[in-house]
């Protein structure tokens, strides 16, 4: 059994991640194609080069020891924090997001290899300590790990990368002895905001002064069944205390920010953010043509480079973070079932390899570098087909970028070294 | 490593673990499938619809609108093209200082195209709507174009458009008549908007434009195109119905422009007033201009331009919008003596030898009223042609007395006066009779009522108010005698193939209905008036041609100069020309009216077909065919000098103006009156 899982270079996973570099190749020159002139020309071409180089990083991490990964890993962290420091403060303007920085000729994104650096550095930490809800002391490192990045990017400001930071951490903080309620109690504040500020938004759009007292109801169920858990499943006293506050404080925190600090044109933005169509000639724009895009393409797809939406750019954006649609358009359902279906399978099959390892940190790497590139491909897919409010959060192996290719190659890299790598180091 | 420092997961747990990831991501990935198949298959439809929405835009194909010609074919309306120069701001790299690029353009004379503030401005403006084609330049000229385009790749984003504009090749000459095109505005466009009209069509003002928008106008294509995200047009969208323009037809017109540059030369820039110049024999419109006129072409301007001639033009107190020809009414003045004594013979009640009772010592006592002739000395008795010839005011007092206002009132209305003439012109007046009843309804609000002196001023025309349209409508009436038309500016209407689509028909509006007799009499009266020493109007004299006619000097509540007045046709026994001439605040009749009007006629028949033949005929049956030769000689001399104008020197500054102006060979010998 272990013979036959480890020590072996899995071939199937990389020759899955082959075939969508390669479909994100054509899918970018399908949506710059048009561009004969200005920077989106002949685009296919450095991704065709930023593929390559993508392999070679695999091949180099694949053969690198294990043992390298988990020694440098804090090392690693403190290169990619340094990196998001400089571009915070001389990071090259890319539409109102201090996001790049250049060296020599080349510009890079160090929000993306930050995801590297945070990875390796959470699966360190984790696969030494326990931790749990009950020992809050041992969270607090993991929180710094954590927080230090989230916050950098979120001055960038990059919301998309912020998110991933946070979704990156919670399959790793399960792995790493966490219980699934325990999670829950830990996210149960994020979800406190969200319930209490959606009725708030929906009247503001209705242009009514407050919510009233219905918009009270959804956050009022699900702080009754939070209540109703903590009561059934008797955590000790403390937790019951911070878990209620919290999520009280959560609630009317959100509703004083609402009323009295957020102008109007704030909450515009927050609107557009969450309900695109409600300005549909403005910030919900993207969002609806992408969906026609899509939507328009039915079975079969309108053909390769006969797709009229992108073809007429009436998607933003295309060749990155709405690359989906653009395939989406010219191969319809049956292509974009059998791109999510390869990469279903790509991401299956990576988090199968930690069945056969023993080693913790390797494990958590596999585990959250898989996170990382599900987590991708869902939220862009599920953004440009209509089901999540807009994020900059680009589709691994189909996007174009120079940053976000050799970073999914070292993600990819690290899942493979796993299995190749001895088990003890 | 100490085991210690690390820890090891045994295998039930991991299993457990990874199986929970794999169900959450897969669980993620059918949210994905189903919203897939929701969009792709439920939805298909929809987003095809819209995909397809997105894609096509209805394009409107402009109809070229017709074009206007003269009677000769002389081109009085065209379009042209108009080329301005646009950006299209995402097209434009950041990193290209595209206002530098700009500024450097420069046009054959080597002076910069745009204007540095102007151009400025308009970059900051386009800035902000990256995806919308903002306009930089308006009507640049073709060199321009040329330079723009050679350097399209230094100026990415800078694009050259063209529109078609109305142009009138004859400026202000024709422009009353033709009237001028400008944007539908937004009362017009609710009952318009159905028969194809869109915000920021143009639509015809005034003149033949308007009257006959619907026949210039032409039918608009449609087509259907592909339209990308940025609204830039990718082509045609294959198997949509593209229906083609239909372009307006074209419209001939009776006018003759080489009559309306002889007007508006003498009118020039000074006076003011109205000349036209009717067929009797079908109605046709020669010749109409209204001064002070105004370039039409002010309205094709780029739109600054445009907005400041227009306030010019509409504040300008002499009103030059206004065609002074059909909406201008004046009192008719001494012209109108040729109704007064059409009634008195008509009804009998004055005989043509007759000489009124009183002699005309300079004034007229009517009770308490003092009424006064225009000449102090008076002219002692006279007959009616005497009166005519020499416009005797007291004569007139008389037959007015004699006939009475609704007898008068009868006869005016015969000949035309009171009505529209139903010219095809917009906004016709009708001008006003007086007499009794009109008089004591108009001014009943007033209290005023109608006395019997006032006869004495309808009698010599002072009380009522008529278009020159009508006075020469009038005249003509007088001519023939015989049928009044309806006068007309259109001719015919042809596609642009030539071919013949519509031509005017004569419509007889009235019957004027003279005997014999009362034509004799009153002919004999008109033809003193020019062509007997002592006539008031001897400066409309043509030569070989008997011309009948009638001066007359009106006065008027705004000026102590009279409104010089001469109505007049010509061949007296068969008229082909019957013309009228008003001046406002110029003076009398004689000597202000009966030249310009005079120079109208002299054109007709020294330099067209039919007027040529008529002279020479009329010449011969005289016997004057070596005056004949001699006078053809020169006014093809005139003809020479304007083909090939000499290039002026200091000494003589207009030499081509003063041959023309010295064109008729006999000078009047007339006092002017």
């Amino acid at each position: 059994m272990k013979a036959r899982h480890s020590g072996v270079f899995d071939l199937s996973l990389f020759v899955a991640a082959l075939i969508l570099w390669i479909i994100g190749i054509f899918v970018v020159y399908s949506a710059t194609y048009i561009n004969v002139t200005g920077p989106l020309a002949g685009l296919y071409k450095s991704q065709i080069m930023w593929v390559v180089m993508g392999i070679i990083v695999v091949v180099m991490a694949v053969s690198i020891p294990g043992k390298f990964f988990f020694n440098s890993s804090y090392v690693f962290y403190g290169l990619s924090i340094l990196l998001l420091l400089y571009a915070t403060a001389k990071g090259v303007d890319a539409k109102g997001a201090s996001r790049w920085i250049a060296i020599g000729g080349m510009r890079m994104q160090p929000s993306e290899f930050a995801k590297i650096g945070l990875l390796l550095a959470l699966a360190r930490f984790l696969s030494q300590n326990e931790i749990s809800l009950v020992n809050w002391r041992s969270l607090i490192f993991p929180a710094m790990i954590i927080g230090v990045p989230f916050l950098l990017v979120l001055k960038q400001p990059d919301l998309g990368t912020a998110m991933v930071f946070c979704i990156l951490s919670i399959p790793m903080f399960f792995w790493a002895g966490m219980s699934l309620l325990e999670i829950f109690f830990l996210c149960s504040p994020v979800m406190s905001v969200a319930l209490s500020a959606v009725p708030l938004v929906i009247a503001f759009g209705a242009h009514k002064s407050g919510a009233g007292f219905a918009g009270t109801i959804p956050w009022g169920l699900f702080f009754l069944s939070l209540t109703a858990v903590l009561y059934y499943t008797k955590p000790p006293r403390f937790i019951i205390v911070a878990v209620i506050a919290l999520n009280l404080v959560a609630a009317t925190v959100t509703n004083v920010i609402w009323g009295t600090v957020l102008r109007d044109y704030q909450k515009m933005r927050v609107i557009s953010f969450l309900n695109p169509e409600a300005d549909a000639a403005g910030a919900g724009y993207q969002v609806i043509q992408s969906m026609v895009a899509i939507g328009s393409a039915s079975v079969f797809g309108k053909g390769y480079l006969q797709g009229s939406q992108s073809r007429l750019s009436y998607l933003p954006e295309q060749h990155t973070d709405f690359i989906f649609s653009v395939f989406g358009e010219q191969f319809g359902l049956v292509g974009c079932t059998l791109i999510l279906s390869i990469y279903l399978f790509l991401v299956i099959r990576a988090l199968s390899t930690v069945q056969h390892i023993r080693n913790r940190f390797t494990n958590l790497v596999v585990i959250g570098g898989s996170t990382v590139l599900a987590f991708h491909a869902f939220i862009n897919a599920a953004m440009v087909m209509g089901l999540m409010p807009v994020v900059g959060v680009p589709f691994p192996f189909l996007s174009y970028g120079g940053s976000f290719v050799l970073t999914v190659s070292i993600l990819l890299g690290l899942i493979l070294n796993a299995r190749t790598s001895s088990q003890d180091f | 490593m100490p085991k210690s420092a690390r820890l090891q997961d045994e295998l039930a747990e991991r299993t457990r673990k990874s199986r929970i990831l794999m169900g959450v991501v897969a669980a993620a990935f059918v949210a994905l499938f189903l919203r897939l198949f929701f969009l792709q298959v439920v939805d298909a439809d929809k987003n095809i619809r819209l995909s397809r929405e997105n894609q096509m835009r209805l394009n409107i194909i402009k109809a070229p609108r017709g074009l206007i010609y003269d009677r000769n074919g002389v081109m009085l309306a065209r379009n042209r093209p108009s080329y301005s120069i646009s950006i299209l701001p995402y097209k434009t790299e950041r990193s290209i200082d595209i206002f530098k690029r700009l500024m450097s353009v420069r046009d054959s004379l080597g002076r910069p195209v745009f204007d540095s503030v102007d151009l400025s401005l308009r970059l900051t403006r386009a800035k902000w709507r990256r995806f919308e084609e903002t306009r930089l330049k308006d009507d640049v000229s073709m060199d321009v174009v040329s330079v723009i385009e050679e350097h399209s790749d230094d100026l990415p984003g800078v694009y050259v458009q063209t529109e078609s504009r109305r142009e009138y090749p004859m400026g202000s000459k024709t422009f009353h008549a033709l009237g001028y095109m400008s944007e539908i505005n937004d009362d017009q466009i609710d009952s318009l908007s159905k028969f194809g009209y869109m915000y920021g069509d143009q639509i015809g003002r005034a003149g033949v434009e308007e009257q006959y928008e619907k026949t210039l106008k032409g039918v608009d294509g449609r087509e259907y195109i592909e339209i990308n995200a940025y609204g830039r047009n990718i082509g045609n969208v294959p198997n949509t119905p593209r229906i083609d323009p239909k372009p307006g037809n074209d419209i001939y017109l009776a006018i003759d422009s080489k009559m309306q540059e002889i007007a508006a030369r003498d009118f020039g820039d000074s006076l003011r007033g109205g000349l036209v110049a009717i067929d009797p024999r079908n109605g046709e419109v020669l010749c109409m201009y209204s001064s002070p006129s105004l370039d039409p072409n002010i309205f094709s301007l780029a739109p600054n331009i445009r907005s400041k001639e227009w306030a010019k033009v509409a504040l300008d107190p002499r009103l030059p919008l206004n065609n002074r020809v059909t909406t201008g009414v004046y009192p008719p003045g001494s012209t109108f003596k040729l109704v007064t004594a059409l009634s008195g013979l008509a009804s009998g009640r004055v005989k043509p030898d007759e000489h009124m009772p009183r002699s005309c010592t300079g004034s007229f006592a009517f009770g308490s009223r003092i009424a006064h002739c225009w000449k102090k000395d008076g002219h002692g008795y006279t007959n009616v042609y005497e009166a005519i010839r020499s416009s005797c005011n007291v004569y007139f007092y008389q037959v007015g007395l004699r006939v009475g206002d609704s007898l008068i009132n009868f006869y005016a209305d015969r000949v035309g006066f009171g009505h529209q003439t139903g010219i095809d012109l917009p906004s016709e007046r009708s001008g006003w009779l007086s007499g009794e009843a009109q008089y004591n309804e108009k001014y009943a609000k007033r209290g005023w009522t109608w006395t019997g002196g006032m006869v004495l001023d309808l009698a010599i025309g002072q009380a009522q108010l008529v278009t020159p349209i009508q006075e020469a409508v009038m005249v003509g009436g007088l001519g023939t005698g015989d049928i009044v038309y309806t006068p007309h500016v259109f001719k015919e209407e042809r596609d642009r193939n030539g071919t013949v689509i519509n031509q005017f028909k004569p419509v007889i509006s009235r019957h004027v209905g003279l005997n014999q007799y009362l034509r004799d009499c009153l002919h004999k009266g008109m033809a003193e008036v020019v062509n007997e020493p002592g006539g008031t109007g001897g400066r409309a004299r043509v030569p070989f041609l008997t011309v009948g006619g009638k001066t007359g000097s009106s006065q008027n509540p705004f000026s102590d100069k009279t409104h010089a007045l001469f109505v007049g046709c010509a061949p007296l026994d068969k008229p082909v020309i019957a013309i009228a001439c008003v001046v406002e605040e110029a003076g009398h009749g004689g000597s202000v009216a009966a030249p310009i009007a005079g120079d109208v006629m002299r054109y007709f028949f020294s330099r067209t077909p039919e007027g040529r033949m008529l002279t020479e005929s009329s010449a011969r049956a005289d016997g004057k065919e070596q005056e004949l030769a001699a006078y053809w000689a020169q006014i093809d001399s005139v003809i020479k000098a304007e083909r090939n104008p000499v290039v002026p020197d200091s000494t003589k500054v207009q030499p081509t103006v003063a041959t023309a102006k010295s064109a008729p060979a006999v000078k009047p010998k007339g006092s002017g009156r």
